[in-house]
């Protein structure tokens, strides 16, 4: 009767092929600066979801060979992509988060008159007695 | 400026239906004037360095710029000929941007049209 060692490892190859590793960091890599390159689709720019599909299947690759191989550096580059992704979710879910408008951002009813200068150096009035045609305003952040 | 680009490609529109687009930020004239002929945006931007307009449109983005200045919230607010707000909307995260298309529906609806 043979004894069973409770200890004892499942058997696994030493090392197995590297190549879905390399695949996998590239990925990772690639995740963000895709998202840059597809700012200009609004479907894209709210969800993020290509950047999230790549990296999320490169991080479960990186999460196999961290979990499961022998070599430390393997370990390593793999554990890296589960990581970034980690980074990146907390980067777009959390710290993109823009604060609570003031109130009369909801209860203006009114639109608030202002005069400004345009790009040209031409001025710009909007409500009171100068005020003709409807006009939509876009706020934006500026500083790029 | 992905945004003020796509909305570029609504600016006819929006002037069919008699709407003028102005956008506004805390950036100097000069740097406006740069992104608008750097990405050939067909309609003005307006400097409002002081903050005047955000703050009356209570979109202040308290500290929210690069060096901790003040910026806005993206926001959009349609007034109409006689001076109502008669569409708004504000965003909740940086990347939180409507498709141009779903906005030029909402104003044409807000209008009436």
């Amino acid at each position: 009767m043979s004894r069973i060692d409770l200890h004892e490892k499942p058997a696994k190859p030493a090392s197995r092929a590297l190549w879905p590793l390399w695949l996998a960091l590239a990925g990772t890599l690639v995740a963000a600066p895709l998202y840059i390159a597809l700012l200009d689709s609004p479907a894209v720019r709210a969800t993020g979801w290509p950047m999230f599909l790549i990296a999320g299947v490169a991080a479960l690759i990186g999460f196999r060979y961290a979990r499961w191989d022998d070599r430390l550096w393997v370990r390593i580059v793999g554990g890296a992509n589960p990581l970034v992704l980690a980074v990146m979710a907390v980067g777009f879910f959390w710290l993109s988060a823009l604060p609570i408008p003031q109130a009369q951002a909801a209860t203006i009813q009114q639109a608030p008159g202002f005069t400004l200068w345009d790009q040209k150096g031409r001025s710009v009035a909007l409500g009171g007695p100068a005020a003709r045609g409807a006009a939509l305003l876009i706020f934006y952040r500026g500083f790029w | 400026m992905a945004e003020l680009r796509g909305f570029g490609a609504i600016n006819d529109d929006l002037r069919k239906l008699g709407v003028r687009l102005l956008a506004i930020s805390v950036d100097p004239r000069g740097k406006q004037q740069e992104t608008a002929l750097k990405h050939n945006l067909p309609y003005d931007l307006l400097s409002d360095e002081k903050g005047e307009a955000i703050r009356a449109y209570g979109v202040v983005h308290k500290g929210g710029g690069l060096k901790g200045e003040d910026i806005a919230i993206p926001s959009y607010f349609l007034i109409g000929a006689d001076g109502r707000v008669l569409w708004r909307r504000v965003a909740a995260r940086v990347q939180d941007r409507p498709d141009p298309q779903t906005v030029l529906n909402a104003v044409s609806a807000a209008l009436g049209h």
